[in-house]
């Protein structure tokens, strides 16, 4: 429980500061060009990254690439494709997923 | 009510429409891992930012180490970091206070909504903090609403509640993928976190996973640029 809550202190730090810094400190001042860049690959990195290993790794099986997650993806991926909308991706993934529990 | 703040109230039901049933889907989600509403609401108070909470709260379940879960939870939200500074040229007028309310405040949703308003020249920071204050406010509320729903619900399989996260990761990840570097980036990094984890990383896959895929992408891209 004191564990629980060391997290949260945690998470609010790394999270509010960068959100806040370049406001406070960037008006008026530029990144180098590569540090940008790899900057801006963090996201589609570290989505991947937390995303792959949910879909193909089920901790109570061995690794397969076809396995029930992996089937919900594909529509979710469709949706998510299509409307590029974050909460219809969301209702598709679980709707999938709940009819593929049956 | 002067009309700023009207413009900003005016604004707000896209928001409201993408929080609350995420901010619900967590707040059940939070509830069926066994966290008391006290940390679920903590972290919608303090972090606000749903797709680290949802991997906080994954995470607890699995039993990692505190550390770790906050070294994946800074990766997953630096995302704010370039939201935040590809806004901050236009926001030098600004006062500080409204800086921090801004950015503190700063979600995927808001970033996309105030880029949309600054670009037309609409710098007004009444209506922009009271976006962010309303979406605020809205999070937080539909945790709680999700939080007190989950002990109505007997099995969350059934619910596709499991899926919640995932389908999340690619609702987000899918925009990401704009070009070649961040493809590979992204391949890369889901390829890296998995052979990590199957090597016995454990937590820190996709945190390594995700250093190890932006970099390989700023390779694709570096060399790229030289070839053509």
């Amino acid at each position: 429980m004191k564990d629980l809550w060391l997290v949260i202190a945690g998470m609010t730090l790394v999270t509010f500061l960068p959100r806040v810094a370049p406001l406070l400190l960037l008006p008026g001042r530029k990144i180098p060009k590569l540090a940008e860049r790899w900057l801006s690959l963090v996201a589609p990195a570290i989505l991947a990254a937390l995303l792959t290993p949910e879909l193909l790794l089920d901790r109570t099986a061995a690794p397969m690439l076809l396995n029930p997650r992996v089937l919900a993806a594909i529509p979710t991926f469709l949706v998510a494709w299509k409307t590029k909308s974050l909460f219809a991706a969301v209702v598709a993934g679980m709707a999938a997923s709940a009819l593929l529990t049956y | 009510m002067n009309s700023s703040f009207r413009r900003g109230v005016r604004r707000s039901p896209p928001i409201l429409l993408g929080y609350a049933p995420v901010g619900m889907a967590y707040g059940l989600l939070a509830q069926q891992t066994g966290i008391e509403i006290g940390p679920t609401l903590g972290l919608s108070l303090f972090v606000f930012a749903g797709a680290s909470q949802f991997v906080a709260v994954s995470m607890l379940h699995s039993g990692s180490g505190v550390l770790v879960i906050i070294g994946t939870a800074f990766v997953v939200n630096f995302r704010h970091f370039l939201m935040s500074a590809a806004i901050a040229p236009r926001l030098a007028k600004w006062k500080i206070w409204q800086r921090l309310a801004l950015g503190g405040m700063l979600t995927d949703e808001s970033f996309a909504l105030h880029s949309l308003y600054f670009a037309q020249g609409d710098l007004d920071p009444t209506a922009a903090i009271t976006l962010n204050s309303i979406g605020y406010v809205v999070w937080v509320m539909s945790s709680a609403v999700g939080h007190r729903l989950g002990v109505l619900i007997e099995n969350p399989k059934a619910w596709g509640l499991d899926f919640a996260l995932p389908a999340m990761f690619v609702g987000l990840l899918l925009p990401s993928c704009r070009d070649k570097p961040a493809v590979t980036a992204a391949l890369t990094g889901g390829a890296a976190s998995v052979i990590l984890s199957l090597l016995g990383a454990g937590s820190w896959a996709a945190f390594l996973g995700a250093l190890a895929g932006a970099t390989v992408g700023t390779v694709i891209s570096v060399t790229g640029e030289a070839e053509a």
